[in-house]
């Protein structure tokens, strides 16, 4: 099957410093990818280069190409929103709106569909059983989402993500702020989302990588070392600085 | 040399520094209800609602506030739409070394004295809008709006700014990651959060547009009158701060003229106190918050 994302010899710099280093890897269809390193690798990086979400940061530079199906990404024609409605994102911390939790889920939906007015009680109740918060805010859903748990604030963020119908979710750290309930809850849901949809997931926890991921990149300072199948990866890495990584939680590389 | 211990200079500064801007206000309000008190008695509420002026026999203040309030509303229907517009781009489109020059420019004109805009205001602005709208005299409520507009545009302009920054990035990078683009992001995530920082902002600027006192006097012609029909704006008119700048000095101290003089003050004494303490309860408690996540996106 031909992959989803196709990174060919990637740089990236912000101004002097480079972060990724000549990185060329695939990312499947329907499945989940998990992006695993140490702090500072470059994991975020790699996430962000996916919805050019960089591009901002002053001093960016990106050489070597990343094709998303058989678009260039970096090709001047690119429109960035189009290309982030397919390519969604959840950050680490979740960031919800002073609003209610009804006008949260519909943020990226409202100025898309605005002929669509009749569908947005049902995106939202749709989007919300997705993530399994239904149930808990069914009867609240006009009160502010600031009162929310952290946990279902994160999973209110993947909803509003959801309701936008991406192609992709990229999900960064997504539990690391959580407790451990919250955290198997996204856990249980990366499994379930995915087939649908491709997820790309970048961790530290190396467990969480273990159950949840069909593939696993790992990277150092900036480099590609392995990717491969998850069985593979953590049974029997090929690379030194993988063993040491996953025996040691560091690598020198 | 203290003998009270080494603490007590700085409080000794800071109960007098309050002490006296507290009394400083309340000396002035005292004053003006005394000396204003004789004209309410002797016109009553006719004060507030006559339109016409004549030392010795009437003193209607209606053109006054008239003119006062046409001519803000004026300075903020202009200043507002500019002032707001170049607070996004400069926010969120600028590259940060351009947006602090901006800044600093705009925070010194913000400096400039009033009286120096008058000076242009009488020789530039009078013949252009004479020469534009086809006009007798260029002095009017329109050449006085413009001018003001021009003065409290760099505030408002540059606390709008402040009100924007202070959103934090993540709205952005939300915003943006869900597929928004460039304005809807600035539409639906930026302005909302800005919102009550740029009230205060325009709040300030009204304060200070009502104020205003010596540009103002050199452009309005001072013709004590409300024109017909209300909303001719292209007339001679007359604002409080001028009637009370041509005014003043000529009937210090003598009778009802003064103690009408003494009203005017009152009624833009207690409106100017008004806005701005609407202004800072709005914009107070905010901005603090926005300059703290402010430092702390930059360090990262
Ligand atoms: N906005 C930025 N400007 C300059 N350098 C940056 C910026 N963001 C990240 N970097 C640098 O890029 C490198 C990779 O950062 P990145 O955030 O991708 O690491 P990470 O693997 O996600 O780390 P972590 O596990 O701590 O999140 C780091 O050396 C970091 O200092
Ligand atoms: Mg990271």
């Amino acid at each position: 099957m031909k992959p989803l994302f196709t990174l060919k010899d990637v740089s990236l710099y912000y101004g002097e410093s480079q972060v990724l280093k000549n990185i060329s890897l695939t990312i499947d269809k329907g499945k989940v990818t998990s992006i695993i390193g140490p702090s500072g690798a470059g994991k975020s990086t790699i996430l962000r280069t996916l919805n050019r979400m960089n591009d901002r940061i002053p001093g960016f530079q990106l050489s070597g190409e990343v094709f998303f199906d058989d678009e260039n990404l970096y090709n001047n024609g690119t429109k960035v929103h189009l290309l982030r409605q397919n390519v969604g994102m959840v950050f680490q911390k979740p960031c919800i709106f002073p609003k209610s939790i009804y006008d949260n889920v519909l943020f990226g939906v409202r100025h898309l569909y605005s002929r669509r007015k009749h569908e947005f009680s049902q995106i939202v109740e749709e989007t919300l059983k997705a993530v399994s918060l239904w149930d808990e805010v069914k009867d609240k859903l006009n009160q502010s989402a600031l009162e929310l748990s952290q946990g279902q604030q994160q999973r209110l963020s993947i909803a509003r993500a959801l309701a936008v119908e991406p192609r992709v979710l990229l999900m960064d750290e997504p539990t690391s702020s959580l407790d451990p309930t919250s955290t198997c809850a996204i856990e249980e849901l990366v499994g379930r989302l995915s087939g649908n949809l491709t997820i790309v997931i970048v961790t530290h926890k190396l467990d969480q990588a273990k159950k949840i991921a069909d593939d696993v990149v790992f990277i150092c300072e900036g480099k590609l070392i392995e990717h491969g199948r998850s069985e593979n990866i953590f049974s029997n890495p090929s690379q030194q600085q993988t063993k040491d990584y996953l025996k040691w939680h560091l690598c020198k590389c | 040399m203290w003998p009270l211990g080494r603490w007590r200079p700085g409080v000794a500064f800071f109960i007098s520094s309050f002490l006296i801007s507290i009394s400083a206000t309340g000396i002035i309000f005292i004053f003006l209800i005394v000396e204003s008190f004789p004209i309410f008695q002797h016109e009553g509420l006719g004060f507030l609602s006559g339109s016409e002026w004549y030392p010795g026999e009437v003193y209607g203040a209606l053109p006054m506030i008239y003119g006062t309030g046409i001519v803000t509303f004026i300075a903020v229907s202009f200043a507002l739409p500019l002032a707001l517009g170049s607070a996004v781009i400069t926010s969120e489109v600028l590259s940060r070394p351009t947006r602090l020059v901006i800044k600093m420019m705009m925070e010194l004109l913000a400096g400039i004295p009033g009286v120096v805009y008058g000076l242009l205001g009488i020789t530039l602005l009078t013949t252009a809008v004479k020469n534009t709208f086809n006009l007798i005299d260029g002095n009017s409520f329109f050449t006085a709006g413009i001018l003001l507009s021009i003065m409290i545009l760099p505030t408002v302009m540059t606390l709008s700014e402040d009100a924007l920054r202070s959103v934090p990035k993540e709205y952005r990078d939300q915003a943006l990651a869900l597929g928004l683009n460039r304005s809807e992001t600035i539409f639906h995530a930026v302005l909302p959060g800005a919102i009550k920082g740029i009230a205060g902002a325009v709040l300030l600027g009204i304060g200070r547009a009502m104020g205003e006192t010596i540009s103002v006097m050199l452009v309005i012609g001072s013709l004590d009158r409300i024109p017909q029909p209300f909303y001719n704006i292209f007339t001679t008119g007359q604002t409080i701060t001028s009637k009370l700048g041509r005014e003043g000095a000529e009937a210090l101290g003598v009778g009802y003229h003064w103690n009408a003089l003494a009203g005017l003050g009152l009624i833009l004494f207690l409106a100017v106190m008004g806005i701005t303490f609407i202004g800072n309860s709005i914009v107070g408690p905010l901005s603090g918050r926005g300059i703290n996540t402010k430092r702390k996106q930059k360090k990262r």
